[in-house]
């Protein structure tokens, strides 16, 4: 007995959202026009359906979110799936909509655990709340081969334990387009009829794949379908929908990421003891977190609370756009409770605070940073401080000949000169024009080299934006060595 | 800057590298800002250099006559593949000859490059000879001059020494003193003098936040992360001399004045010649025209002609020798005379109607005599602008003719008129919204909002309720941006016809590159900037009605043996004028849209002036300068119209009172307010361009004062000036209407007299004119002419006329309509080919015959199944798709060992299950008409059928049903959107007005079957339904697919 979960808007619900007013869609692009794939129980209301094109979308309610649609995080959540439905049975099958693949699904093997769910009607209800608590909208089918559960997933009806496959609209079955089109061209509209041709004539217009198809649908011949394997650690990454920005909406996010690390597994049975969480925020270093526990536990609840409790003295550098989870091995709970607990050293994540933390420790966190090159004509915007040392992707080794020559020491606010010490001054060059930055804060500035009497390099320039008809100010920004 | 800065240095500097906005993506101002201002700021010249272009040359030349600038044409390249900046190369023009060396030179860099691209290397440099162009090499700024910098200055001073310089570009950085270093040192080694030159991007400082949007684009990113790839200020502008005196070498600045000075070309002198082959060993071009003509004039009135059509003649000829344009004629007669010979339909439209000679040569088929044409709308003496000859192909072998003309006179010596694409709100929107970060979908919504309204205040208010939250700042300054962007050039693309022809190669003239099509080229300059320096365009325009006739005439003489043709159509025909006035006009060129039908009715057009009428007035123009009413009117009363004058009198009897083309507009000018020819025709030229322009308000002035002196009323005038306005560049000349009248005419009376002929034409020439092949078929149907599935036994490609299926019909024999097998979607040209070729060797006895004889595939086996096309062989759909399926191409050798097999009983399909298969594959249906299948369910709704409907007196409440065929908004008509519906028995003209509009949007503007409550709206035969309540109805319609034309 297979059961098939057939989820129509996965590309919309495997995605984490923070929570909005706004009616969402996720669309794909097709001969470039797009289309929706996925649409929110809101935008379903008004008459938005997959496959609408986005304008028409749009057109019924104007104020939409629209996302493009990324196959990555479906697959990363399909997979987390996987691992839940692990705990119903060890023969799980799972894809996400592709060119091959209609609609993205879960199928796995009922029969043998039915015992342990005390019955079919207990183990679907058991099914459903888990689904329903992950927030996942889907069709479920019963059926005798994987194929044949989807089949009945893809009815309208739910499921009917009085139906038979003869009854099902062919269009239910996994056919390619061209076979559905000339069977429906043909009259041939529900399954029994197809079932009722004789092979040789099938097999002459549509050739052997259509009858192997047919087989596999009866349970005549092995589901060919590849099966999910309990990976070693729990490795996913969770793309949030918007950047979440409050440490409140960030424990909402949590808690459903840590829901499905719970239904992980729960459906493993394996509990784990090392955790490493990340927050990845945009164009800044990502906040990454590792709870360690005394001992392996599969309590996910437990390790998020000592996340919360964690995140609460982080202060977070930027909006959170994506969390990434990765666990050590997985022990299986029955098998490998007891044995080598102690054994297991964490290698792998200690190396890279542990210098920075002594220093640190000394001088105090904010004493330690790095400076990193920013591209930016102004100078006042041409570095950045970091609190780690940057990825080495800022690194420009190309134009060092024609960068101009900027002091060592930039002050963080320019300094007025008095008149009396502009008159001590003496040129040596300029003046160099530097005027951008009208997007944020323009300026528009000549800056001089001058000598102070003393030998020291000055670096000092006139504002002329706000250069008036008066007289003119100049100001220090920096010293050369 | 003050004025005595200016005076000081008053022409002491020439700038040499300037680009404009024609350098796409790179320079921020357009030509005529660059010219101006240098002439403001007292520039002894200016070259402008774009990148490898002369696109921008003569807008900047006609600025520069008009400030009196020395204006010097050059261009700046970037040398090899990588477009790094190492070294530039500016040449200048100094003479014709470097003239012509340049644009050889951009030619051959554009021809190497694809679409908007172009290369360029040392060694391409190597082949072209610039011996008479200054070549100012500029090399990077502060860097120390690499290999490519010294090559090219080693090579350029050894063939050029005296034409060489070093380009020194200071804008104020912190290593100007390092680069001069860097320069001084060229200087020594190749010993040749340094220019100042200001490397320049725009005409004053505050376009830098354009240019630096622009950069950003270049680099694919956002102004905010282009970082240092922006300009570190702004100071590539034109700067004040005294400024340049500050912080240039003197000697350099002096140079240029020496560089300007050794520049004497000017764009005016390029001397242009038409081809000339054309004319016979003995013959001058004027002696041949005049032979021609002279021929032509015999075959046009084989009973002689008046002595007003002699004096026209005579004053055309004239005209045409003075100006020297023989040529010109003789190209265009020889470009139609081809067509002519290959049966190809052809008219030329236009201005070029109003001339006599046209008429004789066979290019155009109106007599100008017996219309009131003015030829000075075609050529006059005191314009200095080359005559315009439009002429129409079929659209379907207009290819052949541009293929002719590439034969006839090479490649070199023929290429399209270049279109320049601007920006228009939304791409200004859409670029500005990239380079300062905002998404896609933030981008698409900004640019709706703004591309349907302007901003009034409330943008911001309103983005935020569509989920855009913008600071109000960025949103000004986004706003200010677009408002610069707005009509810059974007890039250039091909015109849609415009042919130039010269006798020497093109590329000595004006410079040609690739067009997006492949084997197109363009030259760089569009129709304004030909006209500016005498170039002649033909333009080779491409007319579907034209395939239609000439169709229609094969498939006439097909079935009756009869030969039409244009000329030998009888006029008058009372039983056309007939049809036409009862608007009965689906497929008549012009005159079948929902507009136009609703206006023959009212307007009952009796004659071919009448036509003229209908197809001028029925324009957004006339419509907006409410020109209609006053028309409708005057023609319910004639005797009631007066005219202000006896004057105007002359000028508007003919069209009661009411001015109508544009000619009037230009004789109420001169006869009213004493305007002379060429500035009737400058106003003429203003009011087709005032609302991209703007320029009409000095116009009015003359006007109202002429009309003053003249004893007219100001509000006389001020209603003439509206309806100049009204006309903006909608508005028909005459002789255009006159053109498109014919064909109005024509095909009028071939649908009137050869109904299924005509069907037949228009279903084998689509996609044309305003119906889908559906609607032609009902209509057809409805005129009584039996329309005929198609079948793989009797159809041919086309649709064509038969007697008795697969048998042509007799003359004496009402015709039927076989439908061709191009109307089945998914068969290739080639399958039907074959299954007509097979057919012919002798019929097909079953599915399996057609499919090997024919060699056909499955795609075209299916489509000829889902399409009903087998019928006559296998039975209903089901079985033919079912038989078909099993069928497969094979040789002899194997045809035994397919083994027979029994027989499947397969339902046949159910009626609706047909109609809608039928739709999904030819788009029409022949049984009956979808909303017939659910009447007895729109009964019950108390939906009445479309000719109750018809029969339902003004103002009384309706209740209507139908398919969408069509819907549209048109501009004139306030925010209104008409709907067609489509039942069994008739169209319903639905009108839906803004208010319910918004209640219904999602309905009126998506829905495939709609369900309307309202009133009835009644003039006379014209009804309308004035909708109140609408109802989506599409799920009824379950998997038949229809389709609806929308016009917005």
């Amino acid at each position: 007995m297979w059961l098939a979960l057939r989820f129509i808007h996965w590309p919309l619900d495997a995605r984490r959202c923070s929570t909005s007013t706004n009616a969402r869609v996720v669309v794909a692009a097709r001969q470039q026009r797009q289309y929706v794939v996925a649409a929110c129980p809101k935008a379903l209301t008004v008459g938005i359906e997959p496959g609408m094109a986005l304008a028409d979308a749009r057109l019924r309610q104007p104020e939409l979110d629209v996302l493009q649609r990324e196959p990555a995080p479906e697959r990363a959540a399909m997979a987390r799936l996987a691992g839940w439905a692990w705990g119903y049975s060890n023969e799980v099958h799972w894809a996400i909509a592709d060119a091959h693949v209609e609609c993205s699904r879960l199928v796995f093997e009922i029969g043998a655990s039915l015992k342990l769910f005390h019955g079919q009607g207990p183990l679907l209800s058991q099914v459903e709340s888990d689904l329903t608590h992950l927030a996942y909208r889907y069709r479920a089918g019963l059926g005798q081969s994987p194929q044949s559960a989807l089949a009945f997933a893809r009815t309208n009806t739910g499921l009917q334990p009085d139906q038979t496959l003869g009854q099902l609209p062919i269009d239910c079955l996994d056919l390619t387009a061209p076979v559905q089109q000339t069977l429906a061209a043909s009259g041939i509209a529900r399954t029994d009829a197809l079932l009722a041709l004789p092979p040789a004539a099938l097999t002459r217009r549509f050739g052997k794949p259509l009858l192997d198809a047919l087989e596999r649908l009866q349970g005549q011949r092995p589901h060919g379908l590849t099966l999910y394997e309990l990976p070693p650690r729990y490795d996913t990454r969770h793309e949030l929908f918007g950047a979440v920005e409050a440490t409140q909406g960030l424990a909402f996010v949590l808690r459903r990421v840590f829901d499905e690390l719970a239904v992980f597994l729960k459906g493993a049975d394996s509990a784990i003891q090392t955790l490493r969480l990340k927050l990845v925020h945009e164009s800044q270093p990502e906040t990454a977190l590792i709870l360690k526990l005394s001992a392996p536990s599969s309590d996910a609840r437990h390790l998020e609370r000592v996340a919360q409790e964690r995140l609460q003295r982080v202060c977070l550098p930027a909006p959170v756009i994506a969390i990434e989870l990765a666990s050590d091995r997985l022990r299986r709970l029955a098998h490998e409770q007891g044995r080598l607990w102690a054994a297991e050293a964490d290698t792998s994540e200690a190396a890279w605070p542990g210098v920075l933390d002594r220093i640190r420790a000394r001088l105090g966190h904010d004493a330690v940073g790095w400076i990193q090159y920013v591209a930016d004509h102004r100078p006042d915007h041409a570095s950045r401080q970091l609190d780690q040392p940057g990825q080495a992707s800022g690194q420009d080794t190309t134009d060092h000949a024609a960068a101009p020559p900027r002091p060592l020491w930039l002050l963080d606010t320019p300094k007025r000169l008095s008149n009396e010490r502009m008159a001590q001054l003496s040129w040596v060059s300029g003046p160099e024009r530097i005027e951008s930055g009208w997007w944020d804060s323009g300026q528009r500035r000549d800056y001089y080299r001058v000598l102070e009497p003393g030998g020291r390099q000055l670096w000092i320039f006139k504002d002329l934006g706000r250069a008036g008809r008066g007289q003119t100010t100049y100001y220090v920004h920096g010293l050369f060595g | 800057m003050t004025l005595n800065g200016h005076k000081k240095h008053e022409k002491n500097y020439a700038e040499f590298c300037c680009v404009s906005n024609f350098s796409f993506h790179r320079g921020a101002s357009h030509p005529e800002e660059l010219v101006f201002q240098a002439a403001a700021l007292g520039y002894r010249a200016l070259a402008l250099t774009d990148e490898c272009s002369l696109a921008g040359a003569v807008r900047a030349l006609k600025a520069a006559e008009e400030v009196s600038l020395q204006l010097i044409l050059g261009s700046r390249f970037a040398l090899g593949d990588d477009v790094g900046d190492d070294v530039s190369l500016i040449v200048l023009v100094r003479c014709q000859a470097g003239y012509t060396q340049l644009c050889r030179l951009i030619t051959s860099a554009r021809r190497a490059g694809t679409k908007g691209r172009y290369r360029l290397s040392q060694a391409d440099l190597a082949g072209h000879d610039l011996s008479a162009c200054w070549l100012l090499v500029l090399p990077a700024y502060a860097k120390q001059p690499g290999v490519t910098c010294h090559a090219l200055l080693s090579d350029l001073v050894c063939r050029y020494p005296k034409a060489t310089r070093i380009a020194l570009a200071l804008h104020r950085g912190a290593l100007d003193a390092l680069h001069m270093e860097h320069l001084a040192t060229l200087r020594l080694r190749y010993g040749v003098p340094i220019v100042a030159v200001g490397d320049v991007h725009m005409h004053c400082r505050s376009r830098l936040v354009l240019q630096d949007v622009f950069t950003a684009l270049r680099h694919h990113t956002t102004v905010a992360e282009a970082g240092t790839l922006l300009a570190a200020n702004g100071e590539r502008y034109l700067r004040p001399i005294a400024d340049l005196a500050d912080l240039y070498p003197a000697e350099t600045l002096a140079e240029t004045t020496r560089l300007a000075a050794g520049c004497t070309f000017n764009l005016r002198d390029i001397c242009y010649d038409y081809p000339a082959e054309l004319v016979p060993r003995g013959h001058t071009s004027s002696s041949y025209l005049r032979n021609l003509v002279e021929e032509g004039a015999i075959s046009r009135w084989p009973k002689g002609f008046s002595s007003v059509v002699r004096r026209q003649l005579e004053d055309e000829f004239e005209l045409i020798e003075a100006k020297n344009y023989p040529h010109y004629f003789l190209t265009v007669h020889d470009i139609v005379r081809e067509a002519k010979a290959r049966g190809i339909l052809c008219q030329g439209r236009g201005s070029s109607a109003n001339s006599v000679v046209c008429y004789c040569l066979g290019i155009t088929e109106v007599d100008p005599t017996r219309h009131e044409l003015l030829f000075e709308r075609f050529i006059s003496e005191s314009r200095n602008e080359p005559p315009d000859i439009d002429v129409d192909f079929e659209h379907e072998r207009r290819e052949e003719i541009i293929q002719y003309i590439y034969a006839k006179y090479g490649r070199g010596r023929a290429a399209l008129a270049a279109t320049v694409i601007r920006y228009r709100p939304r791409s200004a929107m859409r670029d500005i919204g990239r380079a300062l970060g905002l998404s896609a979908d933030q981008i698409d919504i900004v640019a709706g909002e703004l591309s349907s309204r302007a901003d009034d205040g409330t943008l911001g208010e309103q983005l935020a309720e569509r989920g855009v939250y913008l600071e109000a700042r960025l949103l000004q300054r986004m706003l200010r941006l677009v408002d610069t962007l707005l009509g810059f050039p974007r890039h250039l693309s091909q015109h849609v016809g415009g042919f130039v022809l010269s006798q020497r190669p093109l590329e000595e003239l004006v410079p040609v590159e690739n067009a997006a099509m492949p084997d197109r080229t363009i030259i760089q300059w569009d129709k304004d900037d030909l006209d500016a320096v005498g170039l002649m365009k033909i333009d080779v325009l491409a007319l579907g009605m034209l395939s239609c006739i000439r169709r229609c005439f094969d498939l006439i003489a097909g079935h009756t043996g009869r030969l039409l043709t244009m000329a030998g159509i009888p006029a008058k025909d009372s039983a056309t004028y007939a049809m036409i006035q009862a608007a009965d006009t689906i497929g008549v060129f012009q005159i079948e849209s929902r507009a136009q039908m609703t206006m023959l009715p009212r307007l009952k057009p009796a004659r071919f002036f009448d036509l003229v009428v209908e197809v001028a007035i029925v324009r957004p123009g006339p419509i907006q300068g409410g020109m209609v009413h006053p028309y409708l009117k005057a023609r319910e009363n004639p005797q009631a119209v007066t005219y202000p004058s006896e004057a105007l009198r002359g000028v508007l009897e003919r069209t009661l009172g009411v001015p109508i083309f544009q000619e009037q507009v230009m004789k109420i000018a001169m006869v009213a307010a004493d305007f002379t020819g060429s500035e009737a025709n400058g106003l003429r030229k203003s009011m087709a361009a005032w609302k991209k322009d703007g320029g009409l308000e000095p116009w009015r002035e003359r006007l109202k004062s002429g009309m003053r002196a003249n004893g007219y009323d100001e509000d006389f005038a001020d209603r003439i000036f509206e309806q100049i306005k009204g006309f903006g560049s909608y508005g028909f000349p005459e002789s255009h209407a006159v053109s498109f009248a014919l064909l109005v005419y024509v095909s009028a009376y071939l649908k009137c007299h050869y109904p299924a002929a005509f069907a037949a034409a228009l279903l084998n020439s689509q996609p044309m004119g305003f119906y889908a092949p559906a609607q032609i078929v009902r209509d057809t149907r409805a005129h009584g002419v039996a329309v005929r599935a198609a079948d793989v036994r009797y159809s041919e490609i086309e649709t064509r006329l038969e007697g008795r299926p697969g048998e042509a019909a007799h003359p004496q024999q009402r015709a039927a309509l076989r439908l061709g097998l191009n109307r089945i979607k998914g068969l290739s040209a080639a399958a039907a080919g074959a299954i007509v070729a097979a057919r012919g060797q002798r019929r097909f006895v079953d599915v399996a015959d057609l499919v090997t004889r024919a060699g056909l595939d499955k795609r075209a086996r299916n489509a000829l199944a889902r399409a009903d096309a087998l019928a006559g062989l296998a039975g209903d759909r089901h079985n033919a798709q079912w038989q078909i399926a099993a069928a497969s191409v094979h040789d002899d050798l194997f045809a035994e060992v397919i083994p027979e097999e029994s027989a499947i009983a397969l339902a046949a399909p159910s009626e609706g299950a047909d109609v809608a298969a039928d739709y999904n594959s030819t788009g029409l249906t022949l049984r009956r008409h979808p909303v017939a299948l659910m009447r007895a369910e729109l009964n019950r709704l108390g939906v009445m059928q479309g000719t109750a409907f018809k029969r339902a007196p003004h103002e009384s409440s309706v209740h209507v049903a139908g398919i969408v065929t069509m819907r549209q908004r048109p501009g004139s008509a306030k925010g209104t959107t008409f709907v067609t519906l489509e039942d069994e028995t008739t169209s319903i003209n639905v009108i839906v007005r803004l208010d319910i509009l918004a209640r219904f949007r999602v309905a009126v503007l998506s829905a495939r079957l709609l369900r309307v409550v309202g009133t009835m709206q009644r003039a006379g035969p014209v009804t309308h339904c004035l909708a109140q309540e609408i109802v989506d109805e599409t799920p009824r319609l379950g998997a038949l697919q229809t389709r609806s034309r929308d016009f917005h």
